[in-house]
């Protein structure tokens, strides 16, 4: 389709701006004064940014990643006629849609991600030129009632995604029939997972879908009042999620009588205060109503007790996002997608040692392999690949044998890990998994609210012993002490903090248990990470005496000479092991053990 | 729908409320479910994990306190799992607490006196209070207290700061006051008809004899010397420990109703199984070290030369010691000190040989520099080799040069023999005083043998004393080897009390309360405790100048011990280390209750200094288990929200918001934190009026508004060192005000009223023309209606002082001020007391003065003198009192009298004495009389059961003045700097 001018679409969200997009604007502004430029969400190739998509005037588009200011002139160049394509940052093209490069997209399924990255989300008429605001216009206008409405999500069989997987009908079905004139619904966007921020491209990429995820479920419960917790650290999500709710007020999408009908429906955004543990439903709402962020017992659950006393939803972002879709196509439809079990989508934010990592939503049902092989790519650094954690902090470890289970919650949950808001950090077998458990444990540690016992002083106690361990300092009573005290802490703790926290150590312990007895009784580190128990030395048959561990190294504990292989040693006195050096030694020279 | 519901508790089926928690369902069973974080008056709050129970079917263990029953359910609440749970939250718990549960000083010495108590009551000028604490422990305090090596001494935290308290001599001082006071004897107990038998009269069997007898048991004492003692008299000489003050405190073991065989030796006069043939069913073998360590060197059995303690028991008795002029004394440890001393007072040249240098000697400094002051010569690294003989008597001795090598197994450098250094040395008499061992040649005839130890000890439990053989058991020197003075005692005792278990049939098991330590003192830093304290010297025992010890015979006491003005002082620099929650600490009983402990997951602990801002209150963040009880009363129950969890994490705690003082966060010093505190995290600031010490309890009300809300009185040796809310009580949610907590500190009280200033008064009221008694409006019943007599008898006007009108308290459960129920002082023709109403002779009951015209005043008072009165009569406060007092629902609300003595000075007593009326002084008499007067109050005569009686008494509630008391403590809280009022 022909097009006759110039449009240039970048990726402007959180990650593209800090990948450099507002500089790679500001050259293309100059070189193509003529064209259209908007601004759009992440797509979630973090990979690949800064992202730019060219729409020539002949209606062709190419979608360029990597852009720099270095080797922007090439892509200038190319759509001027005067260069040759610079196939290394063509994504994908009109002309050669399945690239490798485009593969990353094409072997996703967008639902909840639908629009982001293609819209500028600060865009209400965008979002209604994709067909924004129609699935509440038909609840609305055709007399849905809520019950018929909970029925089609029900349809759906969509399940929570914040972590825990309840199926969302029936949740929604305890709160619409829980007594009380007062309902509130809450957007749970406290996306708290180190690694996670499926929430964050969501509210920045395409807020008016979760506004509007939001006005079906309070249509659903009968809320009146709704509350958007969005962590602070996201303000861009704050920003643009409140130009939503603004522009969707202005336009009678929001407050009263929406769309002509008895329908009133308003929205608050809450600023999280940045605890982690605030993402859980109770800590949640203590946080809303102004008191510290510590999770309450349940029952009462909050579909029948909640936010001040009464009957509230927390749904989960993405949750919410998927919403709109299913009422447009039918919950049958949405079913239709992933397994019986767990239909539709989920989004993960893939990280780690992959060759491609961002954000990625895949039917249910496709393997752990697929996401990790297929969508990534693989091995960044072609070493194997060990392990993926699944879920964050309060996730599991599932070793590379079962990277052929399918992603369905029970078929992961039988792992020891769990689905969980969508984090996947994946590792190659240069990482220690005694060292991975310790790094999550030592986050949920510092994010406890210090109301439980066995949370507080019990995940503390674990990281010490984690620690003593990575430091070769660990005896195999550690270890039993470390089995002793997981369960406990999974059974004696209020919420899903501390509940989950020992995940990490539980999964690692399970299917790493070699390496912790290496750690322990051959006071060794497998994967060459525990700086205690490694040794740095140089393989001078590999070296090529370049000399840039030399430069590297902040110690000066390497010395040799130029272009001398075999003159380059380790002082061992000073090394530190950090591993400067191996990161970067091109012919990977420098032995870890 | 039925309010009750089935389930299954602990196996058996029951009833309970269908709202009832788990926690109410098995509580109302009688089932107790351990929490630190729950409290009835707080919401449930669910994170301790403590008071978690096995449900069928449920995943994991559930909290008690916050999990409801449904019908059918199937609980346990005290399963393997449930208390495998419970021990690791608890050891979880303990892993992080810090602080002394008791301290150091106790937790070292033997026999485990409360040494932070007895100095506390020394403080406090209580010397009685403190013996009659120390006798719990130790019967022989006088003897400890003169030759005691206070081991106490070497762990007190004081020593951090300064110098440790001069804790050994505070006890000798205590004691000896007591001695010449008295002594405390305390009552034997109840007859049990069972006998012991004690063999041997030293430490460990006075101190047995001592705590079976408190048991109730017959007991006798075999022993085989003329008088009783053991090395207390016969291992130490009496210029240290004189036998006149011995002789009387073991006198007040006696007069307990113990028996004593003198000079009845075991093996010689009798055997063990005589003693079970004779009735005795129980046996203590506390026969001590009497028998003298050989030298191992030539010609030692010669005469001339002899063993340390035979030496010295033999100048005891009294039997002829040829000390020639030159004596050579063996050994460096307290016993050769002794036998160089005794021989110098024996007209003897003396020298000591050691085998190492004097940093090695184990004999206390103190010791050895008085033996060096009394002209003993010292021969450091100089072993004997061979006792030199002529005419088959020691005339002198060879010894050689020793040097220091390697350190041996006792950590101290083993002496090697320098080669060729020999050297003969003349001597008349050789004393070898290396040590001792017991004698066991006395149970070799015996049938049933004990085991014994290659050290001649006999074989036995430390933890129960028991030897191998039932119904005999062993204490002191002869069961662990020869050891100081206070481990005897404390192993008599522990004797005593497994022999107690032992006769009555029951397990013999003695466990102790667990206790946490912040540590050793070498592993301590000084900055956690000196930074608080000011720097003040230790009060030393003076010791006579040498010259003056060795005057006359050279038996006389050493030195004076210390005067009551400066063992007074020096209690005072005590730094109270053992926590002050040690006797009602919820962590520390369920700690021992499921067995846990500080080791099994140790780690990081958190450490604060303490919070002494607040003058009442004191905060200690490092024993704070984060139950979050004290935050959620201040701002749940009171709406003040003076304290908040700061941080996240392990470091989570608690602390008054932003760190503040916690006077400056709103804090109306109601003190319910405290209440509410399982540990001692939270406690009333006070110091050693306080203790801690084991208290009695009793429960009144208090009276300084129209609340009448329930107090717990806690009281110790005559003092209130407590007053606390009473958790459940129907009142007022069961919270108290700062008022209630805290009026009895500063409270001064006199004991009686002078005779002169009774009659005087009486004399003053006859004499006046228009007398008139004014009344605070909250008194007692009992008082009012003495004070309505009072008015009567002298015909005079009755009046109570009036206010500005109610107002309603600030924060929600605060004190009312300026209302009372004054039904019936309406009902007995009070009127309002107006300015100016004529009157020429005023008694003010509880109110201040307000009189502008001449007129003569008689004050009562609880509180401080009226400086303005003419003359002044005290009665009790409240607290120390017993009557009822009507609060503003017209209910009764009762007090007792939890301190001795105070009855004649209740406020009704002295109100009938003023009246001339003493038939009614009583309280049954004006109750009878009340009653009659006022029906409504008929409840009084039936026997009460609860604190709180409903009367048909309409509430009047009126405006009223502030009463004396009030004034009061509004001073005391403005002297202290706190908001009040």
């Amino acid at each position: 389709m022909s097009t006759e001018q110039w449009i240039i679409t970048v990726g402007e969200g959180t990650c593209g701006i800090a990948a450099g997009a507002p500089e790679i604007t500001d050259l293309l502004k100059k070189r193509f004064p003529e064209a259209t430029f908007q601004s759009v969400g992440c797509v979630g190739m973090c990979h690949r940014e800064v992202m730019v998509e060219i729409t020539d005037p002949a209606g062709k588009k190419f979608l360029w990643g990597n852009l720099t200011k270095k080797n922007l002139p090439k892509v200038v160049q190319f759509h001027r006629g005067t260069g040759d394509l610079p196939a290394a940052l063509l994504i994908r093209s009109s002309d050669d849609p399945n690239a490798e490069g485009g593969k990353y997209l094409a072997m996703q399924t967008r639902i909840a991600l639908r629009n982001v990255g293609q819209l500028n989300p600060t865009s209400l008429e965008q979002y209604r030129a994709r067909g924004g605001y129609a699935a509440i216009g038909k609840i609305l206008r055709s007399g849905m009632t809520p019950e018929a409405v909970i029925e089609e999500v029900k349809t759906a069989k969509i399940r929570g995604r914040g972590g825990a997987g309840f199926p969302t009908a029936t949740k929604w079905g305890f709160a619409r029939n829980a007594p009380g004139e007062v309902k509130y619904l809450i957007c749970n966007g406290d996306e708290g997972d180190p690694g996670a921020f499926m929430d964050r491209s969501l509210l920045e990429g395409d807020p008016h879908s979760v506004l509007e995820g939001m006005l079906i479920a309070a249509y659903a419960i009968g809320a009146s009042k709704g509350y958007a917790y969005i962590r602070a650290e996201y303000p861009l999500a704050v920003e643009y999620f409140g130009k939503a709710i603004a522009d969707a007020r202005a336009a009678g999408l929001l407050g009263h009588g929406i769309l002509g009908t008895s329908f009133d429906f308003d929205v608050r955004i809450k600023e999280g205060a940045g605890a982690f543990v605030c993402g859980e439903e109770t800590a949640l709402m203590a946080s809303i109503e102004g008191e510290r962020g510590m999770p309450r017992i349940r029952p009462p659950f909050p579909a029948i007790k909640g936010l001040f006393g009464k009957p509230t939803i927390i749904n989960n972002v993405e949750t919410l996002a998927n919403l709109p879709w299913i009422i447009d196509n039918g919950g049958a439809a949405y079913a239709a997608i992933g397994t019986p079990g767990s239909s539709g989508t989920k989004v993960f934010a893939l990280a780690g040692a992959v060759a491609r990592g961002g954000l990625v939503e895949v039917p249910m049902g496709v393997t752990i392999r697929h996401v990790i092989e297929g969508v990534g790519g693989g091995s960044a650094s072609n070493r194997p690949l060990k392990a993926v954690q699944l879920g964050g902090p309060s996730g599991g470890c599932i070793p590379e044998r079962l990277f052929d289970t399918p992603i369905e919650y029970e078929a992961i949950n039988a792992t020891g890990a769990i689905m969980g808001s969508g984090g996947m950090v994946v590792t190659d077998s240069k990482s220690c998994m005694v060292d991975l458990a310790r790094y999550f444990l030592e986050f949920t540690q510092n994010e406890s609210c210090g109301k439980c016992t066995f949370c507080r002083i019990g995940t503390l106690r674990m990281k010490e012993i984690l620690t003593r361990i990575c430091d070769g300092e660990g005896t195999m009573a550690d270890i039993e002490t470390l089995e002793e005290l997981a369960p406990r802490i999974k059974t004696a703790t209020l919420c899903g903090l501390g509940q989950t926290a020992p995940n990490p150590v539980l999964t690692t312990l399970k299917y790493f248990r070699d390496e912790y007895i290496a750690h322990v009784q051959e006071k060794r580190c497998p994967g060459g990470v525990c700086k205690g128990l490694i040794t740095h030395t140089i393989q001078n048959d590999k070296c090529t005496g370049c000399s840039i561990c030399q430069r590297y190294c902040p110690v000066n504990a390497i010395a040799g000479t130029l272009k001398q292989p075999d003159s380059w040693v380790i002082d061992q006195k000073i090394c530190i092991n950090c591993g400067m050096c191996v990161e970067v030694c091109n012919p990977d020279a420098i032995l870890a053990a | 729908m039925s309010d009750k519901i089935s389930i299954t508790l602990n196996g058996r089926e029951v009833e309970v409320r269908a709202d009832a928690t788990i926690r109410e369902a098995a509580e109302a069973q009688g089932i107790h479910i351990p929490t630190f974080c729950y409290d009835d008056r707080l919401k449930p709050f669910a994170s301790c994990f403590l008071c978690v129970v096995e449900v069928e079917k449920a995943r994991g263990l559930l909290p008690a306190c916050a999990t409801r029953v449904a019908p059918g359910m199937v609980i346990r609440t005290d399963s393997e799992e449930v208390n495998k749970s419970r021990r690791m939250a608890l050891d979880l718990l303990l892993s992080d607490h810090a602080g002394d549960c008791i301290a150091p000083c106790e937790a070292t010495c033997p026999a485990g006196i409360d040494i932070q108590g007895y100095i506390a009551h020394i403080a406090n000028g209580d010397f009685e209070a403190a013996v009659r604490l120390i006798k719990q422990r130790n019967p022989l305090p006088v003897v400890c207290g003169r030759i005691c090596p206070h081991p106490c001494e070497s762990q007190c935290r004081r020593g951090l700061v300064d110098e440790p308290v001069a804790i050994n001599p505070l006890k000798r001082f205590s004691s000896e006051y007591d001695l010449s006071h008295g002594p405390f004897v305390p009552p034997p107990g109840n007859a049990t008809g069972r006998r012991v038998a004690i063999v041997g009269g030293g430490p460990a069997g006075l101190s047995a004899a001592h705590f079976l007898r408190q048991a109730g048991h017959g007991v006798e004492i075999f022993e085989a010397l003329p008088a009783l003692g053991g090395m207390a008299r016969y291992g130490i000489p009496r210029f240290r420990m004189p036998w006149d003050i011995m002789d009387r405190e073991i006198q007040a073991i006696l007069d307990q109703g113990v028996t004593v065989h003198y000079n009845q030796k075991l093996g010689r006069d009798f055997t063990l199984g005589d003693l079970k043939a004779r009735g005795f069913e129980a046996i203590l073998l506390a026969i001590g070290a009497h028998q003298a360590k050989p030298m191992r060197v030539p010609n030692e059995n010669v005469p001339g030369v002899m063993g340390g303690v035979d030496f010295l028991r033999k100048v005891v008795l009294n039997e002829p010691v040829e000390t020639g002029k030159r004596v050579a004394v063996i050994g460096g440890g307290d016993t050769a000190m002794d036998c160089a001393r005794v021989a110098r007072r024996l007209g003897a040249e003396v020298t000591l040989v050691y085998r190492r240098s004097q940093k090695e000697m184990p004999a206390l400094p103190v010791e050895q520099e008085e033996t060096h002051e009394e002209g003993v010569e010292f021969r450091f690294l100089t072993a004997p080799v061979e006792v030199l003989v002529a005419n088959g008597r020691a005339n002198g001795l060879r010894v050689v040069t020793m040097t220091l090598g390697e350190p041996d197994a006792s950590g101290r450098r083993r002496p090697v023999p320098l080669e060729g250094s020999e050297e003969d040395l003349p001597f008349d008499l050789i004393i070898a005083a290396i040590g001792q061992d017991p004698d066991l040649s006395c149970i070799e005839g015996e049938a049933d043998k004990p085991q014994t130890t290659r050290w001649q000890t006999f074989v036995y439990d430390e933890k129960t004393q028991t030897t191998s053989i039932p119904g005999l058991f062993t204490a002191g020197d002869c069961a662990f080897g020869p050891d100081i003075l206070i481990r005897a005692v404390g192993e008599g005792r522990r004797a005593a009390l497994a022999m107690d278990l032992y006769l009555r049939g029951a397990e013999v098991k003695l466990t102790k309360p667990y206790a946490i330590s912040r540590g050793r003192l070498q592993d301590l830093e000084m900055a956690d405790f000196a930074p608080r304290y000011v720097h003040k010297k230790r009060a030393l025992e003076s010791t006579h100048p040498a010259a003056q010890r060795l005057a006359g015979d050279g038996w006389a006491p050493i030195n004076m011990g210390l005067d009551q003005v400066r063992a007074m002082a020096e209690a005072t620099r005590c730094i109270e280390c053992g926590c002050t929650a040690r006797f009602d600490c919820d962590l520390r009983n369920y700690a021992t209750h499921y067995g846990a402990t500080e080791q099994r997951l140790a780690g990081k602990k958190r450490k604060y200094l303490p919070d002494n801002r607040h003058p009442l209150v004191r905060i200690e963040s490092d024993k704070c288990i984060t139950c979050g009880s004290c935050v959620r009363v201040c701002a749940e129950v009171r709406d003040i929200h003076a304290l908040s969890f700061i941080n996240r994490g392990f470091v989570t705690r608690v602390g008054p918001n932003f760190d503040d003082p916690l006077q400056e966060t709103g804090c109306d010093a109601c003190g319910m934190c405290i209440d509410l505190c399982p540990t001692g995290t939270l406690s009333n600031n006070a110091g050693k009026e306080a203790g801690p010490w084991i208290w009695d309890a009793e429960e009144t009300t208090c009276t300084r508004c129209s609340r009448g809300c329930g107090l717990r009185v806690h009281v110790a040796e005559g003092r209130v060192v407590k007053v606390s809310s009473m958790d459940g009580d129907p009142v007022n949610g069961a919270v108290i005000c700062a008022e209630g907590r805290f009026s009895h500190r500063g409270m001064r009280q006199a004991n009686h009223n002078d005779a002169d200033a009774m009659a005087g008064a009486r004399a003053l009221l006859s004499g006046a023309r228009q007398p008139a008694v004014v009344v605070a409006a909250r008194l007692t019943v009992e008082e009012t209606y003495a004070a309505a007599r009072l008015a009567r008898q002298y015909n005079a006007g009755f009046h109570f002082t009036s206010g500005e009108t109610v107002q309603q308290p600030a924060r929600p459960y605060g004190k009312i001020r300026g209302e009372a129920n004054i039904a019936l002082l309406t009902r007995l023709g009070a009127t309002p007391w107006k300015a100016g109403t004529p009157a020429d002779c005023l008694v003010l009951v509880n109110v201040p003065v307000a009189v502008e015209q001449k007129a003569r005043v008689i004050a009562i008072h609880s509180g401080e003198p009226e400086e303005l009165a003419e003359i002044n009569l005290a009665m009790s406060d409240p607290l120390q009192s017993e009557g009822a007092f009507l609060n503003r629902d017209g209910a009764l609300t009762i007090l007792q009298n939890g301190l001795p003595d105070a009855s004649e000075l209740n406020g009704y007593a002295v109100l009938a004495a003023l009246a001339g009326e003493p038939e009614i002084a009583t309280l049954a008499a004006l109750r009878r009389e009340l009653a009659a007067e006022v029906p409504e109050l008929n409840p009084l005569l039936t026997p009460m059961v609860g604190r709180v009686i409903a009367t048909g008494l309409v509430p009047e509630l009126a405006a009223v003045a502030a009463d004396s008391r009030e004034l009061a403590f509004g001073a005391f809280m403005r002297e202290l700097q706190l908001p009040w009022g």
